[in-house]
């Protein structure tokens, strides 16, 4: 537990550090101040849609983030040194997990509980952004792992973001979210609609079990690249 | 400390890295591993180190096979990195300190060791600002932070300047004195005639040689010494053999009429040894 704690003490000041956090709250509060003009009034019927634009921020922020921190350790050396001390990556993966979920996860309901106020399901609000962002994070990791150069990095990340964002799209494309629901952010998606008012039945099981089961399988494969990023990063 | 034996490890399908690869390390000794880009050096310290498996042979690491040590192996050896592997936005301390917490026993003051590395008077600047000297320095001491009873040190003294580049053999020399023992990859000659109790030079994945630095040059060198002197007013160099040299009259006639400017055997360096074994098996 203490070095769990240390890792994310540790995140903190190295996001603080390389201006994330400052800039996040001056981007953040520009943006709370413009949504605290709108005044929406969330409808059942325009739920999904709603649902899905914030899926396409929320997989963005911790999706670049933890791909870009974990390509400049890579490229430092840092995630070889790491692999020889007396540490767990896994301890080290959800730290980090925990962070820039969070971190993300904060940014969207900030924005959004200003914007809608009290016509969405808070609660429900919270459940959905973590279910997006903590898969957001490991797949970030997957994503970045065969690459070591940022400019690499850019096509392969635009498309896992298109790929992740995919439920959102289709469903502002009009398209049946049903066609989906094999999809990793289903579940997330489902949830925050259930924030916003849509009453589809099986939504809160659905989007519990359906992130739960994505979590764990990317947070498999992110384990399991985080071992090559290591490796690799020893020349 | 260390025993490798018959070691082998190939990249997939290529040829091996290395290949029969034998020696051993004994307790408080330094071993300085030398050999040409690409001779298996870094293979060898991966695996030692547990970042490769998939290998042949037996490696038993302070009396247990290395396969059966768990994250317990990294809290009794120290790793020093060739390139830089710091935080560049935390300061030297905050790096130390970090690293440090991974540590389950006492751990020793990072002030204390920026301060053997000499480091103590950046401790409070950024990692980015350091030159890349600096930053090897702070791998240094990073790698004794957990007083290991097992160092791995990967050109220690790269990009140093010669005054702090004693300090760190001198720092070395210390802790093997204190019963460390260090496995010292290299390609300074220097460093390893100066530190190494005994050195191995591995070619093409095999060792080509293993012992003192000074049994090698031995072994590898001709028994011949050269003198300069001046003679009736002209210089002169000539070679004699060491053998039989209280008999031969050149050199004796030399010694009683010349003005002898210098006299020296003609033994190797290192890097004739190196030169020599390197150059042959390749």
């Amino acid at each position: 537990m203490k070095v769990f704690t240390q890792a994310v003490r540790h995140d903190l000041r190295i996001l603080y550090r390389t201006g994330y956090i400052v800039t996040t709250v001056i981007i953040l509060g520009l943006l709370a101040l413009a949504a605290s003009r709108l005044h929406f009034t969330a409808m059942s019927s325009v739920a999904m849609p709603l649902a899905a634009i914030v899926l396409i921020l929320g997989i963005m922020t911790p999706f670049l983030s933890v791909s870009i921190m974990f390509l400049s350790e890579r490229n430092e050396g840092i995630l070889t040194s790491l692999g020889v001390m007396p540490v767990r990556p896994l301890t080290l993966l959800l730290a980090r997990t925990l962070v820039l979920s969070v971190l993300a996860g904060t940014e969207m309901f900030v924005l959004f509980s200003i914007a809608f106020g009290s016509s969405i399901d808070l609660g429900l609000l919270i459940i959905g952004l973590l279910s997006l962002a903590i898969p957001s994070v490991l797949f970030g990791v997957t994503g970045v792992s065969p690459f070591t150069a940022l400019h690499e990095f850019i096509l392969p990340m635009t498309l896992w973001v298109l790929f992740l964002s995919l439920p959102a799209f289709l469903t502002l494309r009009g398209v049946d979210p049903q066609w989906l629901l094999w999809h990793p952010m289903a579940p997330a998606h489902r949830l925050i609609s259930a924030a916003f008012g849509s009453t589809e039945p099986g939504t809160l099981l659905f989007g519990l079990a359906g992130s739960a089961i994505w979590t764990l399988i990317a947070g498999s494969l992110a384990l399991r690249s985080l071992a090559r990023m290591r490796l690799t990063a020893v020349e | 400390m260390i025993r490798v034996e018959d070691v082998g490890f190939a990249y997939g399908s290529q040829p091996p890295a290395i290949d029969g690869l034998s020696f051993e390390i004994a307790k408080g000794e330094i071993f300085g591993f030398l050999g040409p880009s690409g001779a298996g050096k870094t293979t060898t310290q991966k695996i030692l180190l547990k970042l490769l498996k998939g290998y042949s042979g037996t490696i038993e690491v302070m009396g247990r096979p290395l396969a059966s040590w768990g994250r317990a192996y990294f809290q009794k050896i120290g790793v020093c990195f060739e390139f830089p592997s710091n935080y560049a936005k935390l300061t030297a301390l905050e790096n130390l300190r970090f690293f440090a917490g991974f540590f389950s026993g006492p751990t020793a003051d990072p002030m204390q060791l920026l301060e053997e590395v000499g480091l103590g008077h950046a401790a409070n600047q950024r990692v980015e600002q350091f030159s890349k000297g600096m930053q090897i320095r702070l791998n240094v001491a990073r790698s004794l932070l957990n007083n290991p009873e097992l160092l791995f040190l990967d050109e220690p003294t790269a990009c140093l300047d010669p005054a702090n580049a004693r300090a760190i053999r001198d720092l070395i020399a210390r802790r093997r004195d204190e019963g460390a023992t260090v496995f010292l990859t290299t390609h300074d000659m220097a460093v390893a005639e100066a530190l190494c109790d005994r050195v191995g030079l591995l070619v093409h994945g095999r060792l080509a040689a293993l012992d003192a630095p000074r049994t090698l040059r031995l072994a590898h060198g001709e028994r011949k010494v050269e003198i300069s002197y001046v003679l009736e007013g002209q210089p002169g160099t000539e070679i004699f053999d060491l053998d039989g040299l209280d008999t031969n009259e050149r050199f004796t006639h030399l010694l009683h009429n010349a003005h002898i400017e210098t006299l020296h055997t003609l033994e190797p360096t290192l890097d004739d040894v190196f030169i020599k074994l390197a150059g042959r098996t390749s």
